[in-house]
C-alpha cells in the first residue's frame, strides 16, 4: 500500500460516446485489467504520464445513462461514485460526451457535478459532428456549465496532450472544496429527508443524500443498521423513489434543452433535422443488415464464417505450440536425472502447461473476431434482430453475445449478461451458456471422433468427421435454447424486463482497442482458467504415479513375470507394466471405484478417471489421457494410437463407436469446468445456481450417454 | 387536431412526437438514454411477429421492445399536418 494515494482519475461516460479510445489514447498499454469487487465487471486501471512528468491513475467506469442504474455495469459507477469510502473513489472525473449527442450525455454530467467532483468535460467525436453540421459554442457552454472543456477526437489523439493538460492543471490547484450552485433543485420531500439523514448519517453533499434514499438497498457500502434508518426516513417523509427519479431527470433536461438549442449548439441545416429524413451510411447499410430475411441470413453467414476461421487459423499454430512442448518435453526427459522431481516437471508441469497454452490461438482469434463485430457496431443489430426469439426462450436479445462467445469459453461469455437488466432473463442465460460447446471441447471432439468417424466425404463435398462436429454444436445449441425454455416456465420473476439500447453508427474498428481487448481476454485466460488446469495436471500426476503402500511394484512385478512367460518383447512388456502400474495407482483405485456407476454408459475406469479429472476443466481429457497413458512408458506411439490397442478383460476393444458417442455426449452436456462455476457463483451471488446448474447439466450427461449407449 | 397512438402502432416510416410515458419504469430508463416527452421519433421498421422497434430520435437510433413501446404514446399531428 502507497502511503498517500496516487491522484486518481475516473473516466465517466454513456455508453458510445468513445471512452475506451480515449481511455486507449491516454494511457497506451500502461493498464492492468481486474475486476471490480463482488462483481466481475471489468475494472481498467491504466497511468496518465502527465506534462511535467508526473503519473496520475485513470480508472475507466463502465458507460452509464445516469446515477439511476439498470443493469449491474451501470450499478458499479454508482457504487463508487456515491461512495467516498471506496478504494476507486477518485479525485477527480474525466467526462466523455459525443458532441452529435450532446443533449442527453449531458444529463450524467450534471449529476456529477451536482455530486461535487472536480470534472473536466470532454467533446468526443468531432468528425461525425462536422459531417452532420453541427457546430458548438465551446466558450458558451463553458461559461454556462462551469468546467474546462476540450474538445477531441478519440480516433486520432487530436487534442489529447491538451486533456493532459488540463488534468495537468486540475492536480496542480488541487481540487478546492467546490461548492457549485447545484443543477438541481431538490423537491420539498427531498429536502426534507437529506435534513433527515444529515444529522445521523456522515453525508457532505446533499446530492449524494439524495441517491442513497433512491438506492439504499442495493448499496453494498451501507450497512444493515444504516439501510434500516434510511428506510424509516423514506417512508416518514413520503419519499416516492420513481416519481422523484422522473421529476429529477426532467428537470435537468429543462435546463439543459433550451440552453444547448438557443446558444450552444448550433445545426447548419435546420431543415434536415426534424421531418425530412436523410438517410446516411449507417440507414442505408442497416436497410440490409436489419432486414427482415435478409438480417438474420448475413447473421448466420457470420456466425459461419466466424467458427470457421477459429477453427482454420488456429490449427497450425497450435500444431506449432504443441510440437514445441514436445520436443521441450523429450528434451528434458533426456537430460533431467531420472527422479520423481523431472517426472513431477515433465509430465505434471510441463504438459500442464502445453494444455493450458495451446488454447491460445482459438481464444484470441475468436476475441479479436468478435471485438470487430462488437466495434463496428454490429453485435447491436444482431441483439435488435433475435431479440423476440430468445425471449421465447426467455433470455434477451443481448444473450446472443453470451451464446456466441460461449463457443470460445464461457468465462467471459457469462460475463458478458452483466449489460442484462432483467435478473430472470440474465439468469438463464447464465445457466444455458456453458451448454454452447466452448474451444476447451474441441480436443476431445477431435480425438473420439477421430476414433469412431472415418475421414470419407460424402457426396464428395462434405467431410464426414466435419458434419459430425457441425452435428454436435447444433446438439449443444438446440440444448441450450431447450434448457432456456425450461428454466423459463420454471423461474418466476415478474420485474419488468428491458431492451431499450443504443444502435451506435457504423464505425471503422480502432486495431488499438481491438488489440487491448485480445490481449486483456488472453491474459484473463491465463490467469483465470490456466491456474486450474495447471493445478489439476499436477494433482493427477501424482495420483497416476503413486499408490497405496508398495501396490504398484507388485504390480509392476507380476506384469513383467507375464510379459516373460507370454514372451513379449521389450515395448510391449513396458507398455503391459505401465498399464497395471497405473491401474494399481490412487487414479487406478479412484477410477475403479466409480466404474460401476459409468459402467452402463459405456466407460471403464480410466475413462473414469478422465471424467473426474475433467471435472476441473474439460481439456484435462486429453491431457489425462495423455498422463495415464504415458506415465512411466517410454514408446512413442501416439495417444490415439495407444487407445485403439486398449482392450477390455474380455477382448473386446474400449473404444467402439457406442462408447465414443456416448463420451461425445457426456462431453456436450456435462458441467466440466470449476472456473465457470467461480464465475457463475460471483454473477449470480449465490452457490444455490452453481448447483443447479450443476445437477440438470449432470442429468443431461448421463441420460445422454446412457441412450446413446444403451441404442447403439 | 390531435391523433394518439401507441408507439407500436405506428406503421413502418411513420413519425410522431412522444407525447406521455404510461409505464413510469420504462419511462425513467427511456428518458435517462435521452428519449423524452416531446421529442420527434420516427418507426423505421420492426422484426415481424412482435419483435423489435427500429426507431430515430434526433438522429440517434434506437431498438425498443413492443412491450416498451406499447406504453410510448405518439401524437402523430405533426404527420398529419405536415402530409
Amino acid at each position: 500500500m502507497e502511503l498517500k494515494k496516487k491522484f486518481t482519475f475516473a473516466l465517466v461516460g454513456n455508453p458510445n460516446a468513445g471512452k475506451s479510445s480515449i481511455f486507449n489514447q491516454l494511457t497506451g498499454l500502461r493498464q492492468k485489467v481486474g475486476n471490480f469487487p463482488g462483481v466481475t465487471v471489468d475494472k481498467k486501471i491504466g497511468t496518465v504520464v502527465l506534462p511535467q512528468g508526473q503519473s496520475v491513475s485513470l480508472i475507466d467506469l463502465p458507460g452509464a445513462y445516469s446515477l439511476y442504474p439498470n443493469a449491474q455495469d451501470e450499478r458499479v459507477v454508482l457504487n463508487i461514485l456515491a461512495n467516498p469510502a471506496d478504494a476507486a473513489y477518485p479525485h477527480a472525473v474525466v467526462y466523455v460526451a459525443d458532441l452529435t449527442q450532446l443533449e442527453r450525455h449531458l444529463l450524467l454530467l450534471t449529476q456529477l457535478k451536482d455530486l461535487g467532483f472536480p470534472l473536466i468535460l470532454v467533446i468526443n467525436m468531432l468528425d461525425l459532428a462536422e459531417k452532420q453540421h453541427i457546430t458548438l459554442n465551446e466558450t458558451l457552454l463553458s461559461e454556462w456549465i462551469g468546467l474546462p472543456i476540450i474538445l477531441l477526437n478519440g480516433r486520432t489523439g487530436d487534442g489529447i496532450e491538451p486533456l493532459k493538460a488540463a488534468m495537468f492543471e486540475l492536480v496542480e490547484q488541487q481540487p478546492m472544496v467546490q461548492i457549485p450552485k447545484p443543477f438541481y433543485q431538490p423537491t420539498l420531500i427531498e429536502k426534507k429527508i437529506v435534513e433527515q439523514m444529515r444529522l445521523i448519517l456522515p453525508i457532505q453533499s446533499n446530492y449524494r443524500a439524495i441517491l442513497w434514499a433512491h438506492h439504499f438497498e442495493k448499496l453494498p457500502f451501507l450497512s444493515q443498521f444504516e439501510k434500516n434508518l434510511i428506510k424509516k426516513m423514506v417512508a416518514d417523509t413520503g419519499f416516492e423513489d420513481i416519481r422523484l427519479q422522473i421529476t429529477e431527470t426532467l428537470q435537468r433536461f429543462q435546463s439543459i434543452q433550451p440552453m444547448l438549442q438557443k446558444n450552444i449548439l448550433k445545426k447548419e441545416n435546420p431543415s434536415n433535422t426534424q421531418h425530412t429524413f436523410t438517410p446516411n451510411w449507417t440507414d442505408k447499410i442497416d436497410k440490409i443488415v436489419t432486414h427482415n430475411v435478409l438480417g438474420p441470413l448475413i447473421f448466420v453467414g457470420a456466425m459461419f464464417f466466424l467458427f470457421q476461421a477459429v477453427f482454420s487459423w488456429a490449427t497450425p499454430m497450435m500444431d506449432l505450440i504443441e510440437g514445441i512442448f514436445g520436443q521441450v518435453n523429450a528434451f528434458l526427459k533426456q537430460n533431467l536425472p531420472d527422479n520423481w522431481l523431472s517426472a513431477l516437471f515433465t509430465e505434471g508441469i510441463v504438459a500442464g502447461l502445453s494444455g493450458v497454452l495451446v488454447f491460445i490461438p482459438q481464444i484470441a482469434i475468436l476475441f479479436f473476431l468478435i471485438s470487430i463485430l462488437e466495434e463496428v457496431g454490429y453485435m447491436a443489430r444482431a441483439v435488435y434482430l433475435f431479440d423476440r426469439v430468445m425471449q421465447r426462450f426467455g433470455l434477451n436479445g443481448r444473450s446472443i453475445v453470451a451464446l456466441i462467445s460461449g463457443g470460445a469459453c464461457a468465462i467471459p461469455a457469462i460475463m458478458s449478461t452483466r449489460t442484462i437488466s432483467n435478473r430472470k432473463e440474465r439468469l438463464i442465460t447464465i445457466l444455458v451458456t456453458p451448454l454452447i460447446s466452448c474451444s476447451a471441447r474441441i480436443p476431445v471432439y477431435a480425438l473420439l471422433i477421430g476414433f469412431v468417424v472415418p475421414p470419407d466425404r460424402v457426396w464428395g463435398l462434405f467431410n464426414l468427421q466435419g458434419i459430425v462436429f457441425s452435428g454436435l454444436y447444433l446438439l449443444s445449441a438446440v440444448s441450450a435454447l431447450g434448457s432456456a425454455w425450461v428454466f423459463k416456465k420454471i423461474i418466476k420473476d415478474d420485474e419488468s424486463a428491458f431492451l431499450a439500447m443504443e444502435l451506435p453508427e457504423y464505425r471503422m474498428p480502432l486495431w488499438k482497442n481491438i488489440r487491448n481487448t485480445v490481449i486483456h481476454k488472453v491474459l484473463a485466460f491465463i490467469t483465470e482458467a490456466g491456474k486450474v488446469i495447471l493445478m489439476v495436471s499436477i494433482v493427477l500426476w501424482f495420483l497416476a504415479s503413486f499408490g497405496p503402500s508398495d501396490s504398484m511394484n507388485r504390480a509392476a512385478h507380476i506384469a513383467e513375470k507375464e510379459a516373460i512367460e507370454k514372451h513379449f518383447n521389450p515395448e510391449q512388456t513396458a507398455t503391459l507394466v505401465a498399464a497395471r502400474k497405473t491401474e494399481a495407482s490412487y487414479a487406478g483405485h479412484l477410477g475403479r471405484l466409480m466404474e460401476p456407476a459409468i459402467r452402463p454408459l459405456g466407460f471403464d475406469w480410466k475413462i473414469g478417471i478422465a471424467l473426474i479429472s475433467s471435472f476441473a476443466a474439460r481439456e484435462v481429457f486429453v491431457g489425462t489421457m495423455s498422463t495415464i497413458y504415458s506415465v512411466g512408458s517410454s514408446s512413442e506411439t501416439s495417444i490415439r494410437e495407444k487407445m485403439r490397442q486398449d482392450v477390455r478383460k474380455d477382448g473386446t476393444p474400449v473404444y467402439t463407436l457406442a462408447t465414443a458417442v456416448s463420451l461425445l455426449i457426456f462431453y456436450v452436456f456435462a458441467m466440466q469446468c470449476m472456473s465457470t462455476m467461480a464465475v457463475v457463483r460471483r454473477e449470480t451471488g449465490s452457490w444455490k445456481w452453481v448447483w443447479i446448474q450443476f445437477a440438470y447439466m449432470s442429468v443431461l450427461a448421463y441420460f445422454g450417454s446412457f441412450l446413446a449407449y444403451q441404442l447403439l | 387536431m390531435t391523433l394518439i397512438v401507441s408507439l407500436v402502432e405506428l406503421k413502418d416510416g411513420e413519425n410522431g412526437v412522444l407525447t406521455e410515458f404510461l409505464d413510469p419504469k420504462i419511462a425513467c430508463k427511456l428518458m435517462s438514454m435521452g428519449i423524452l416527452p416531446g421529442k420527434s421519433i420516427s418507426l423505421i421498421r420492426r422484426v415481424p411477429f412482435g419483435g423489435g422497434l427500429y426507431v430515430k430520435v434526433v438522429g440517434q437510433n434506437f431498438a425498443i421492445r413492443a412491450e416498451e413501446a406499447r406504453s410510448i404514446l405518439i401524437d402523430k399531428v405533426c404527420q398529419t399536418f405536415l402530409n
